[in-house]
């Protein structure tokens, strides 16, 4: 985790790095911007000698692009565990009244964990405005390296008089610091020996900006010229659509502004705005200074402070889209095309080949990308594999090359395609064609069998121009139209899906079921036949009694007594497995208990036999009164036999 | 005797049934559907791409159909709409897998676009031997076939035969074979087209997401999940939301549009 923090600061540009044990050097001539960490060196004493600036300046780190290998070979790491110091000043710590006054928080925190309050506590007539904010590491020994966030204000008093900050606390890692008082005297103007405020300019290049355009941008330390003044590391330019990128070691120069000449540190940025319209920009860093340390003669500190520039507003143009040309990936500039290259000049069909392409110019080389080679029916191309160097590496160089791998499909290339490639020249205001032109090649046969499905096969008739098409040719050709619509469907969603086709599988479940239930039913009735008789049995009582009841109620003895036997016989007739219509008063007798057999029900049954008997065989003619009078005894016997069915 | 009157009653009531249903079937293609496709191909042939593809997308909004789609994929085409055009393909193909026109333009617009062909699994491969409806009648077919045969003689007392078990074996051996490819036409219901150039693809279902990446039109890409007024889909390299309106599913239940 650790490592990431350290990696992430390196990539972010992290400042210089310099240990206690790194040579020094005299003159801070050079910086190294790119050199990832800062480590403010240790306190060194000087000799109490004469001209103890020049002798003794800090030290100073050379570039040595080792340094992120011997800081990791020597497993330093960032220290956490101390304890969170704060420090507060004003820089310069007096000015004359007007003058601007940078006052700088300094904690040993991390940047992320810190949270200044809202409104910082400052006293009547002085007004802060936040500026810059950024994180350095310094060496604590043991192998750490400390991270030190500096956040600052400019400020400006409206009258004369000492001004103190008084001390507040700010939350670090979830815990109060308490950020010391400082104080800041402004004098009368035009006071002598009072020196500026450190800050940085912002010298933008002339003519017109596009977005998405690459700018380099000088951003300028001027150099008091006491000595005290080392270098500038860590710049960077923020706006609110810029991509901001250090490209260029820090040099010194003098420089010219209103009419006088000024030794100054110069470093160049590159910035990207991303899209049209007015940019602010701010350019931060960190100076690289010496101060004497108070209380103590003739030693020397040195340390670096975060310093940032006034706004600078940046006009940022679209791209024009009339007048664009064929194969722009977003190139802006002014480049230069070498011949291309190719790895060998004759190949056989079917295997592959690298085109090599290099790029000169100035302009966003180092994001560059080259356009893919479209569809042709002849080759087979694979997207162009640019540069792996860092882009501020190919930005310094000033040259770019990307490698498209393709493979001939057919003996008949002569030559490599021309890959489109167009770039926009800002200082035209215009598109430039940069296409890359065809490269001459001998492409052999294929060997039988390796690539014989992708030769030209004999169409069966000339084609339109009198040449054969191949298959493959006709395959990648756009098929004419259908002729007829086809069988039109109510939707798309797969039947499976359609609530309708699992419902309708009901339908067949349903009947196999009904069917087997039947086939239960019937096989059951089969081994049962009692059921049926039974049933039928109550089915014809049912129907006997109803005709006895008609009859008695139409004073109709014969028909009563018939529909009485009847019944009888239907309530009998299961027992016996025997035809209802075959029992006699006997077999009708048996089928009633033993002791009802010689009691009143027995004799009911008698008696109508008998009637019917004598009804049948022409017995003496009766009124029939007294049978009729019979029925509450006939229904309560068949009641019970009905029972027993 | 009650038979032989029941009969061609039965007969009548299930033609009628039939022709009322055929009747319902063909009336869902409305007429004007045949004049849309006819007009549609002269707009095509005399260079109208643009009215081509709005006739032919009406036509097959009210009546989809393997050639309509076929056809509107050409007119998109031929408009530079590549994701709409492998869109209408995709779907002529889903109705019509036979059509080798069909094949070849998806084809070649892929090759043209450099754009993957889906990526299917085995089988999904196998559902696209046959048209996507055909598997599911042949599965419902063989299956309750398998099961008539093997119940039906017992309850009629057929005397047994072996045709009897080899019709309900094969029913059975058939309706296995199909429940992959059954399985594979449910995986490609979810199939779908992205239809807009560089579709943004967000992290999260929302306007302001993070945008992953962005996706070419015409990419194929599968749809997970739906959450408002977007769908979380997986392409072959990505997975994010795009917005509805962006996507197409290539057997969506809605209409063409």
């Amino acid at each position: 985790m650790i490592h990431l923090v350290l990696l992430l600061a390196i990539l972010r540009g992290g400042a210089l790095v310099a240990s206690a044990q790194t040579p020094p050097i005299t003159v801070p001539a050079i910086t190294s911007p790119p050199a990832p960490f800062q480590i403010r060196p240790a306190m060194r004493v000087r000799e109490p000698a004469i001209a103890p600036v020049a002798q003794l300046a800090p030290r100073v780190a050379p570039a040595t692009p080792d340094a992120f290998s011997a800081l990791i070979g020597s497993a330093a790491s960032i220290d956490m565990d101390a304890p969170v110091t704060a420090r507060a000043e004003f820089d310069p710590p007096t000015v004359p009244l007007g003058g601007k006054s940078i006052y700088r928080i300094v904690l040993t925190a991390l940047d992320e964990s810190v949270k200044l309050p809202d409104h910082l506590p400052a006293p009547d007539g002085l007004h802060l405005q936040a500026g810059g904010r950024g994180q350095a590491y310094q060496p604590v020994g043991g192998q750490k390296l400390q991270p030190q966030t500096t956040i600052i204000f400019h400020a400006n008093a409206t009258s004369t008089g000492v001004f103190t900050m008084p001390s507040f606390p700010v939350a670090v890692y979830s815990k109060t610091v308490t950020v010391p008082e400082a104080r800041l005297t402004v004098s009368a103007s035009g006071t002598p020996g009072l020196r500026e405020a450190p800050h940085l300019l912002i010298e933008l290049p002339e003519g017109d900006v596009y977005a998405g355009q690459t700018l380099k941008v000088r951003v300028i330390l001027l150099d008091p010229g006491d000595g005290t003044l080392l270098g500038l590391s860590q710049p960077h330019i923020t706006g609110e659509s810029i991509f901001s990128e250090p490209i260029s070691f820090g040099r010194r120069e003098t420089i010219r502004r209103n009419g006088q000449a000024y030794p100054a540190f110069i470093n160049e940025v590159v910035i990207t705005p991303m899209r049209a319209g007015q940019e602010q920009l701010v350019a931060q860093g960190h100076s690289m200074s010496t101060r004497l340390i108070p209380g103590q003669q003739a030693v020397f500190q040195s340390y670096n402070a975060l310093v940032d520039s006034e706004p600078v507003t940046l006009t940022v143009k679209p791209m024009p889209k009339e007048g664009q040309l064929p194969g722009f990936t977003g190139a802006i500039g002014a480049f230069q095309l070498e011949p291309p290259k190719l790895s060998t000049n004759e190949v056989r069909a079917g295997d592959p080949l690298t085109l090599t392409v290099t790029l000169h110019g100035d302009g966003n080389i180092g994001r560059l990308t080259l356009p893919q080679l479209s569809f042709l029916r002849e080759w087979q191309s694979f997207p162009p594999v640019g540069d792996t160097s860092p882009s501020y590496v190919i930005m310094q160089r000033g040259s770019a090359s990307f490698t498209y791998t393709l493979i001939p499909l057919s003996e008949r290339s002569k030559a490599t395609p021309a890959i489109p490639f167009s770039y926009f020249d800002p200082k035209k205001g215009a598109y430039v064609d940069l296409t890359i032109p065809p490269v001459p090649l001998t492409v052999k046969p294929a060997p039988p069998g390796t690539i014989t499905q992708l030769q030209p096969s004999p169409r069966p008739g000339p084609g339109p121009d009198g040449e054969e098409i191949s298959s493959r040719e006709r395959e990648f050709v756009l098929t004419g139209l259908a002729e007829t619509p086809g069988t039109a469907v109510g939707s798309l969603l797969a039947l499976q899906r359609h609530w309708w086709f699992l419902a309708l599988q009901l339908l067949p479940a349903l009947t196999l079921t009904g069917l087997w239930i039947w086939d239960r039913r019937r096989r059951y009735l089969e081994e049962h036949p009692e059921v049926i008789r039974k049933r039928r049995a109550q089915r014809g009582l049912r129907r006997q009694l109803r005709l006895a009841r008609r009859a008695c109620a139409a004073r109709d003895a014969v028909a009563f007594v018939t529909g009485a036997i009847n019944a009888l016989r239907e309530a009998c007739a299961p027992h016996g497995a025997a035809n209802p219509e075959a029992l006699v008063c006997a077999d009708v007798l048996q089928e009633l208990p033993p002791q009802e057999r010689h009691g009143s029900p027995g004799e009911l049954v008698r008696r109508l036999f008998a009637a019917a008997d004598g009804l049948r065989f022409g017995g003496p003619a009766r009124d029939g009164s007294d049978l009729l009078a019979l029925q509450p005894d006939l229904e309560r016997l068949l009641v019970q036999l009905k029972g027993r069915l | 005797m009650r038979k032989t009157i029941r009969a061609p009653r039965f007969a009548g009531v299930f033609c009628l049934t039939l022709g009322l249903w055929f009747g319902v079937a063909s009336g869902a293609a409305p007429a004007s559907t045949e004049d849309l496709f006819k007009q549609g191909s002269q707009a095509y042939s005399a260079g109208g791409f643009e009215q081509s593809a709005a006739l032919f997308r009406e036509a097959a909004a009210s009546a989809p159909a393997a050639g309509t789609l076929h056809n509107l994929g050409n007119a998109e085409w031929q408009c530079a709409h590549a994701g709409p055009a492998i869109f209408a393909w995709e779907r002529a193909q889903w109705l019509d897998p036979f059509n080798p026109n069909t094949r070849a333009n998806l084809r070649f617009a892929r090759k043209f676009a450099q754009l993957d062909a889906p990526d299917l699994a085995w089988y999904e491969i196998c559902s696209t031997w046959l048209p996507v409806d055909a598997w599911a009648w042949l599965a419902c077919l063989s299956c309750w076939l398998a099961v008539t045969m093997v119940v039906l003689p017992g309850i009629l007392r057929w005397r047994k035969a072996d045709w009897h078990q080899g019709v309900a074996a094969a029913g059975f051996a058939i309706f296995l074979l199909t429940i992959p490819a059954l399985a594979g036409v449910q995986a490609r219901s979810k199939l779908g087209i992205v239809l807009a150039k560089e579709t943004p693809l967000r992290l999260t279902p929302t306007a302001e997401a993070q945008i992953l990446t962005k996706i070419p039109a015409g990419e194929t890409a599968r749809l997970e999940r739906e959450r408002g007024r977007y769908l979380f889909i997986r392409t072959g390299t990505a997975a994010g939301w795009v917005e509805k309106a962006r996507f197409g599913l290539v057997s969506a239940s809605q209409k063409l549009s």
